[in-house]
């Protein structure tokens, strides 16, 4: 990919990246005294506030960090997450179409899921979704025709190339195949978000029984 | 020691900073949508510029104090009574025990702040007391307030001394407003480029709120609608959707997206986003970012006196 960077008034976005490489130079970029630092699937966006950094300035930098070496490699300070996940009713309400776009049965679904290298390529949409990338190329998995009115938080989704992670129960669109039992989202935890970008994600397997005794809410 | 919320009208909530470098988990900005209005009304009562006021969206309100006070009232040009009678926009006023203060329906504009001279006690939550609405957190219990809601109150600091926005720093808000904008990272997918943002008249729709606004007006032609890999979005942003109408992202809006982003409203106008109402018209002018620099270096230096160390975020 050839990368090139945007430039708005208080804000830039290096773009062309591979999602690891963004979530590499996220973490380079910390501490260089941007305000927000997001990276997208295939950009990383640094914003400044011009009070205290010129446009020149901050346009420079990005030059340097894009430049510069920070390795393909996710950060390894973060340790991979274990998610426990239950993919049975009445959690996995779309398996058997996701199942069937992806050439393989309703039974071999959950298997094959959890066996991806996931990875966390970016967090987005509501506070803590968490969007995860694998390296086997996915079919382009479209959104449901008819939202759902409600979705459960915890809900796992498959999407175009992307797993998704719903932190708060609400309407949605993507496919659900699944339910995890951790918590992703708290605004009154000392470290609000369960997963950042590039970090790992592993999904282990449990039952509904075990969903229901680990989130408290009836099987 | 507390404000009574009488009538809590269409939207009010607590609003105060915005949540700061939380975008990398997909925490919106949020706080006052008009930042400058929040830092006026804090200025005529011996407050923080962005310590928590209440922000009032198109009117009317009632509050009722509990203790004596000293309020102030900017924003959204509208009507204010004390028990009835005529009060006036933009200077400090005192209200006794049991004193019940009327905001009516706005004029123009969309938004109003009350601010109060002591501290809104909700408690601080990543950083700040303003409220997300779409969250749900923040503010008093993440929501926007109700009838009947009693905001406990702090102490006050010393006496407030009575004071006027001077008239020239007085914002006016009419119908119309003229947004500056930079071109965006897909500002290419515009066939007639950003002269097409800039040619038309553009209508806030009724599908508006804190997180962004839906506009009308003739469609923008695109050389290809189809969708962007998801990256940031931030304030002030306008999305084209396939429909051709642009979606301008608000103070609430989400941190990513998949809508090509055809420009934005420079960082120096982002604060007029929260004065737009249903129906309110603007025309988008583009400048390039180092102007945009430049505007908002110029704006800051117009407000420094009145308003030290005032931030436009």
């Amino acid at each position: 990919m050839s990368q090139s960077i945007y430039c708005a008034d208080d804000w830039l976005m290096i773009q062309g990246l591979a999602s690891d490489r963004a979530a590499a130079l996220a973490a380079a970029a910390e501490g260089a005294g941007w305000d927000d630092i997001v990276p997208g699937l295939d950009s990383l966006s640094l914003s400044w506030n011009p009070a205290q950094r010129s446009l020149e300035a901050a346009r420079a930098a990005a030059e340097a960090l894009a430049g510069s070496d920070a390795h393909a490699a996710p950060p390894t300070t973060v340790a991979p997450a274990t998610l426990h996940i239950c993919y049975e009713a009445p959690w996995a309400h779309d398996a058997d179409i996701v199942a069937e776009l992806l050439g393989l049965t309703s039974d071999d679904l959950p298997g094959w899921h959890a066996a991806q290298d996931w990875r966390v390529a970016m967090l987005g949409f509501q506070p803590g979704f968490a969007y995860l990338t694998c390296d086997a190329r996915l079919p382009d998995i479209p959104r449901l025709a008819d939202p759902r009115a409600r979705v459960e938080a915890g809900s796992v989704g498959l999407l175009g190339q992307i797993c998704g992670l719903y932190p708060h129960a609400g309407p949605g669109g993507w496919p659900i195949i699944g339910r995890i039992a951790e918590t992703l989202f708290d605004a009154h935890a000392p470290s609000p978000a369960l997963l950042q970008a590039g970090q790992q994600v592993r999904f282990e397997r449990i039952d509904a029984n075990e969903l229901a005794r680990r989130t408290g809410g009836a099987a | 020691m507390s404000l009574t919320v009488v009538k809590a009208g269409l939207q009010s909530s607590i609003q105060a900073a915005p949540f700061r470098r939380l975008r990398k988990l997909a925490v919106p900005s949020g706080g006052a949508a008009d930042g400058l209005s929040l830092a006026l009304a804090n200025q005529l009562v011996g407050r923080p510029l962005d310590a928590a006021a209440i922000e009032i969206a198109l009117g009317p309100a009632e509050f009722r104090a509990d203790r004596a006070l000293a309020v102030a009232v900017t924003g959204a040009p509208c009507q204010v009574q004390i028990n009835g009678e005529e009060a006036e926009p933009h200077q400090t006023l005192h209200l006794e025990a049991g004193d019940v203060l009327a905001i009516g329906r706005v004029w123009a504009g969309c938004r109003v702040y009350l601010a109060l001279s002591a501290a809104i006690e909700v408690p601080e939550v990543l950083g700040t007391r303003s409220t997300l609405i779409g969250a749900g957190f923040g503010g008093l219990e993440g929501r926007a307030l109700a009838d009947g809601d009693v905001l406990a109150l702090g102490e006050d600091g010393d006496a407030v001394p009575a004071l006027v926005t001077p008239p020239e720093l007085q914002p006016f808000f009419g119908h119309g407003f003229v947004l500056r904008v930079v071109a965006g990272p897909e500002s290419d997918r515009l066939a007639l480029g950003m002269a097409a943002l800039a040619r038309k008249r553009w209508r806030v729709s009724s599908r508006s709120s804190r997180m962004g606004l839906k506009l009308q007006g003739t469609p923008l032609d695109l050389n290809s609608a189809a969708p962007i890999r998801s990256g940031a979005v931030f304030p002030g942003i306008i999305q084209c959707p396939p429909d051709g109408l642009p979606y301008l992202i608000g103070c609430e809006g989400q941190t990513t997206g998949g809508y090509p982003r055809v420009g934005q409203v420079i960082r120096a106008d982002r604060h007029l986003i929260g004065q737009l109402a249903p129906n309110a018209t603007m025309l988008l002018v583009p400048v390039q970012p180092d102007q945009a620099e430049q505007i908002l270096h110029e704006k800051l230096k117009l407000w420094a006196e009145w308003l030290p160390g005032l931030a436009l975020a």
